[in-house]
């Protein structure tokens, strides 16, 4: 390479960065795609709800317990239906089944995102961050189900139900989100240790 | 930072690039809108590094619309630039030495293959070859050949070396 090549180059390229600054288009006023990031995040929480209910179908199948396959079965109709537009509600899981209550697990993904399905007519989400790499979740003073996610948690509750819940998150999440019904998600922040934060499930409404 | 800021700071030079890179100013106007809608859905891990990221994923779903559809032809397509609202219309000799202008620029960036385009572009838009290495899948190395080349072929479109031959 001459010496001359850098010189030429640089040259070259001050005269095309003039012409392409003489025929770039105007920029038009452009807004924000608020319209377009919601609708994508539903369908991708359809595709989540839908996810979850074969999963759960294919773990009432596994279970061959008469009782909780009955409404796994039938939550899991519940699920693909609103997923797909119905308007079923979800039905109340027995209490006697006593399977969701509580479960821990440990997320891979990089941020977790708590998932409640909808408002309620009364209820707290608890999230706190804790040491360790195990998530955990548990329900008090109502019924709803739990459904691990690759990328977090779903409760999937009823509109009627007072339940709160407690979810426990790794500090080294590098994000915790909320969301709850169609609701855009909210972002609690960068984990970090001793993190607490206190949703009202009814002011979400 | 919120996602309706990251917008309102990078939307402006995110539509120059694609409106360069595609020839269309219609097109880049959805890529735009596009990118920031994946970068919702999924962001990048290392915010260091978001500016890199989006020109990347924007580059990436412009070549999939062009691929997709009529609009390949869009580089080399007359289409007269829209004027935001408020601006006097230029005068009829300057619209149409800009319109040429545009043509020309078009027709030469649409000689290039895609690789080279997205490289020039955004060498024009400062990015460091490191950066431009890593949006385009080649080695930093290579980055200042590839701009060297794409210009040499410029050079013979646009009258790059005009005032030197002068």
């Amino acid at each position: 390479m001459s010496q001359d090549e850098p010189e030429l180059t640089d040259r070259r390229a001050a005269r095309l960065g003039a012409l392409l600054r003489a025929a770039d288009p105007p920029v038009p006023a452009m807004a924000f795609p608020e319209a377009r990031i919601v609708r994508a995040a539903r369908r991708r929480a359809v595709a989540r709800w839908r996810a979850a209910a074969a999963v759960a179908l294919v773990a009432a199948c596994a279970l061959g317990v008469r009782p909780v396959r009955a409404w796994i079965v039938e939550a899991a109709r519940t699920l693909w239906s609103a997923a797909a537009g119905g308007r079923r509600a979800a039905p109340r899981p027995p209490a006697a089944a006593g399977t969701a209550g509580r479960v821990t697990f440990t997320p891979t993904a990089g941020s977790f995102v708590v998932r409640v399905a909808r408002p309620q007519d009364a209820g707290t989400l608890t999230v706190e961050t804790t040491a360790g790499a195990s998530a955990s979740a548990e329900v008090s003073g109502g019924a709803a189900e739990l459904v691990v996610l690759p990328d977090g948690l779903a409760i999937v509750n009823d509109s009627g139900t007072t339940g709160s819940y407690v979810v426990r998150v790794p500090a080294a999440m590098g994000r915790i989100a909320v969301a709850v019904g169609a609701a855009r998600p909210r972002v609690l922040g960068p984990a970090g240790p001793g993190g607490t934060w206190v949703l009202d499930l009814r002011g979400a409404r | 930072m919120q996602l309706e800021e990251l917008f309102a700071r990078h939307h402006v030079e995110l539509y120059r690039y694609v409106a360069r890179f595609t020839g269309d100013a219609d097109l880049a106007q959805d890529v735009v809108q596009d990118t920031f809608v994946k970068l919702a859905a999924r962001p990048p891990a290392d915010e260091g590094r978001l500016r890199g990221w989006l020109f990347r994923v924007a580059t990436t779903i412009a070549l999939d619309a062009l691929r997709s559809s009529r609009r390949r032809l869009a580089l080399v397509r007359e289409r007269p630039g829209r004027l935001p609202v408020g601006d006097a219309p230029p005068d009829p000799a300057t619209a149409l030495e800009r319109e040429e202008t545009r043509r020309r620029v078009r027709e030469a960036l649409a000689k290039l293959s895609e690789k080279e385009r997205a490289v020039l572009l955004m060498r024009e838009e400062g990015f460091a070859h490191r950066e431009i290495a890593a949006a385009v899948g080649t080695t930093t190395p290579s980055v200042g050949t590839m701009i060297a080349r794409a210009l040499e072929k410029l050079a013979r479109h646009l009258d790059l070396d005009e005032e030197d031959a002068r």
